[in-house]
């Protein structure tokens, strides 16, 4: 009985999914409303388009609610700082899924996050996004380049100078 | 919400790609920034600016706050934040005067968005600095110039031209008068907050013209002011005032305060404790205390710390009046309190989380009331009330079953069993202080590690505590303060326990822990991790090796070594290379320590900024490269420092005066050396503590 949507991915590639799946991306609520049941979406790519569904097809049951006055305060909570975040993940199995989805190599999450980025699906690129921040914490910056393959770019006198700078600043952030 | 424009992103999946996507030109600065923000720690986010350009940019517009720690980088830095900086703190740079302070504001010209700037204790600053910010900074809304003794009218001319500004503190700038509070008010209309604290040339005059001018006025500190009846008077006609500080004004007495009691109900705090003076004009406290509850129904916290005059029936009207009160601090007053007061706690049962009786004589029976009355509570300080006993306690706890912050300190009288209700009833207990209960034993702690799962600090100075207390302790494994000092029996296998569990450790004190040699050291080197302060003054069993495992501690910032007589230099070099943040270090009486130990500090550790060399044996060449090097170094005690001559001092001092804030030197010394130096030391702001001590060892 569940009304389907069909997206279309970059490669042609045509996947029909349930309508409370597909509406985990505000973009795609939005061009659905304008009754439009078939989505072209030419900047993903199938193999992408396959994991994004599997993410909203699993978070499609516990969204399925609108924003309830508990989310709309942890919302209002996070607004103060400069980027604001979902509400958090409240199931621990729900949460342990997420943990495994994004056991992913850099490039795989980062087409994930620019897809997601792109259709507005605001919790997967909090997850994606919070991940990778995690895989920066706690390393030097030889080894952050390291870890996503970054060439520096700097001068060796820029690097020092910047040195410099942060053995004489920042100590309160 | 991160948005990417779609233009962007198809232009990027339509590129051809290497296997490795690089983050830095995958990701737009929006997504680099978003991710900037997950990462907290400024030490990751300094190895982020480290990275790449791309990162290097997303951090720059992405900064809102800087604190600048030293005048080199200070023109780069602003050049490079300009765009995006709200605040600045330049309260800790030393030697910053007007011509490099204007130069720095120049690198960011025409950009600049900064809303607040901190430039307390920067006594080099003027009125030439000053013109410069407000040029520089159209939408500067608060400055801090507390403690800037030299600043007077011509500064408060310059910056009565931000017309913008709502913050202002000038406490401690000795040189203001009314004519420099005149122009700030009539330039500064709308001053919403204004701390004059210490100004003594200010008169009624400059108070009236101020209440006339700025009448948004929400907080004003007036402490110490020379003001009379009249200023109060002026200042009762501040509609939105909620903040009254008059710490100290003894020119103004009850009949001032009458003008406080027919206004508006916005007054939410007012500070009025007196000086300890009993030369002054005598203050009816009582009286005080009624208008306080006529005036402030919205009263939120008060805090009749040393009222001496104050009595019980004084503190019954302010709960009388104050039905929304949530911290009362009625500490060290007098020596008896009425079980009136307690009862009348009732009336706060709901909103009281905070009670501090700190010197008071509280007895069982009062602690029962307080436990019926307020089941809130969160917080209760019993300091010094030297006659609680068990019984109360439980009695207090039976009821009181939130505590999350219980201090006993000095209640000599209480024992196990005290611990024992605390921990049966008390599981939200995070902080607990026990400094000198001395029948407390390793048992209560017991019940305490068992059941206090979420206990993060506690204090048990003075406390004849083993290390079986510590295979108690153990079991809080987030336990983040740990005070042991004076425990003698604690030995390397509490050390061992505690570094088992307790990863979350930042402060340990384990001063005169005699009983501690080096492999306790090693054990806590290798579990506790995190630790940033560690007292170690009076071990002295530790030797070079024990600071060797200390090195191992990188978050180290806070260290003291006091006396400690057979660390040698090799063991403070081990520490100066291993603890890069180490920022304080105590070497007092460490005689075996000579000038290695100075050169490996000054090499490497350069965010040292207060250090104690009393006693040591060093000459003048480790005095001279240690003062000389260290660009962070404000803080410096040099008693006694017997090898080191006259002329060696002066270098070294002369080397470091624009730097220094802090001095601690001999008396005899004050006649020795040039009086052109001392000068020069006091008009950089350095402060001089000139002390006579013996040279005898002490005990």
């Amino acid at each position: 009985m569940a009304k389907m949507i069909k997206l279309v991915s970059g490669d042609g590639a045509e996947f029909e999914v349930e309508e409370e799946v597909a509406f985990q991306s505000k973009i795609i609520k939005d061009i659905v409303a304008d009754a439009d049941d078939v989505i072209p979406l030419p900047t993903v790519s199938s193999k992408v388009l396959i994991q994004v569904i599997e993410y909203c097809r699993k978070h499609a049951a516990v969204n399925s609610f609108p924003l309830s006055p508990s989310s709309s305060a942890a919302a209002a909570a996070s607004s103060s700082s400069s980027i604001s975040y979902s509400k958090p993940v409240s199931d621990p199995a729900l949460r342990a899924w997420d943990n495994e989805f994004v056991k992913l190599n850099n490039s795989s999450l980062f087409d994930i996050v620019i897809a997601a980025n792109y259709l507005d699906i605001e919790e997967l690129v909090d997850l994606v996004l919070e991940t990778v921040a995690d895989r920066i914490k706690g390393k030097q910056a030889q080894e952050i380049r390291r870890q996503f393959n970054i060439e520096n770019d700097f001068t060796p006198e820029e690097e020092e100078a910047l040195r410099r700078e942060n053995s004489w600043a920042f100590q309160n952030n | 919400m991160v948005s990417v424009p779609r233009g962007d992103a198809e232009a990027t999946m339509n590129r051809p790609r290497p296997c490795d996507s690089d983050m830095s030109t995958v990701f737009s600065l929006d997504l680099l920034a978003n991710i900037l923000d997950r990462v907290s720690d400024p030490r990751d986010r300094k190895s982020c600016r480290l990275v790449c350009h791309g990162f290097l940019r997303a951090e720059e517009i992405h900064r809102r706050s800087l604190r600048v720690l030293r005048l080199e980088v200070l023109p780069g830095l602003l050049r490079r934040y300009a765009a995006g900086l709200e605040c600045l703190d330049l309260s800790a740079c030393p030697a910053l005067d007007d011509r490099a302070f204007s130069a720095a504001l120049a690198a960011g010209a025409g950009q600049w968005r900064l809303r607040s700037v901190s430039l307390s204790r920067a006594s080099g600053v003027g009125w030439r600095g000053l013109v410069a910010l407000v040029d520089a900074c159209p939408r500067l809304e608060a400055v801090d110039l507390s403690h800037c003794v030299g600043v007077g009218d011509r500064e408060a001319a310059a910056l009565a031209n931000a017309a913008g500004l709502r913050e202002l503190r000038l406490d401690k700038c000795l040189g203001l008068t009314d004519v420099g509070l005149a122009k700030v008010a009539v330039g500064c209309a709308g001053l919403e907050k204004l701390g004059i604290k210490w100004c003594l040339e200010i008169s009624d005059i400059g108070i009236d013209l101020l209440a006339k001018k700025c009448q948004d006025l929400k907080e004003l500190d007036i402490s110490y002011l020379k003001i009379s009846n009249r200023s109060i008077n002026s200042i009762s006609s501040l509609g939105k005032l909620e903040v009254l500080n008059m710490v100290g004004c003894s020119f103004v007495d009850d009949e001032g305060l009458q003008f406080l009691k027919h206004r508006n109900n916005s007054l939410r705090v007012i500070n009025n404790t007196a000086d300890v003076d009993s030369s002054a004009k005598p203050f009816e406290w009582n009286r005080l205390i009624c208008f306080l509850s006529l005036v402030h129904a919205l009263l939120q916290s008060i805090n009749i710390s040393r009222c001496e005059n104050v009595t019980s029936s004084g503190l019954t009207s302010v709960i009388e009046g104050n039905s929304g009160l949530q911290k009362l601090n009625v500490g060290d007053c007098f020596p008896e309190l009425a079980s009136l007061f307690f009862s009348k706690l009732n009336d706060l049962k709901d909103s009281l989380t905070v009670l501090k009786l700190d010197g008071f004589q509280v007895s069982a029976s009062s602690l029962k009331i307080i436990g019926l009355n307020c089941k809130n509570l969160a917080k209760i300080g019993l300091s010094k009330c030297q006659s609680v006993t068990d019984e109360g306690i439980f009695e207090l706890v039976a009821n009181c079953v939130h505590l999350t912050t219980i201090d006993l300190t000095c209640c000599h009288l209480l024992t196990d069993r005290a611990l024992i209700s605390i921990g049966d009833q008390c599981k939200k207990l995070r902080c607990l202080r026990l400094e000198s209960c001395n029948l407390i034993t390793d048992k209560g702690l017991e019940c305490i590690g068992t059941c206090c799962s979420s206990l993060e600090e506690i204090d048990l100075t003075d406390c004849s505590l083993s290390s079986t207390a510590m295979k108690y302790l153990s079991q809080c494994s987030k336990l983040v303060v740990l005070k042991l000092g004076l425990c003698y029996m604690i030995s390397d296998e509490g050390l061992v326990l505690l570094a088992s569990n307790c990863k979350k450790l930042r402060e340990l004190d384990l001063y005169r822990c005699v009983e501690i040699t080096d492999d306790g050291l090693a054990a806590i080197a290798a579990g506790c991790k995190k630790i940033q302060k560690l007292n170690l003054c009076y071990c002295t069993k530790i030797t070079d090796g024990g600071l060797r495992h200390v090195s191992r501690l990188e978050e180290l910032r806070d260290l003291e070594l006091r006396g400690l007589c057979h660390v040698t230099s090799s063991g403070i070099a081990k520490i100066a290379m291993g603890c890069r943040h180490l920022s304080e270090l105590d070497l007092k009486r460490c005689n075996l320590v000579d000038d290695g130990g100075l050169f490996a500090l000054a090499q490497y550790t350069e965010n040292l900024r207060q250090i104690n060399i009393s006693y040591c044996s060093i000459s003048g060449t480790g005095l001279c490269m240690l003062l000389g090097t260290l660009k962070c170094l404000q803080d410096v005690k040099l008693v006694h420092l017997s090898l080191v001559p006259i002329e060696w001092f002066e270098i070294a001092l002369r080397a470091s005066y624009e730097k220094l804030k802090k001095l601690k030197l001999l008396i005899g010394l004050r006649n020795l050396l040039s009086p052109l130096l001392i000068e020069k030391l006091h008009s950089r702001g350095c402060r001089i503590r000139w002390v006579e001590k013996p040279f005898a060892a002490r005990r």
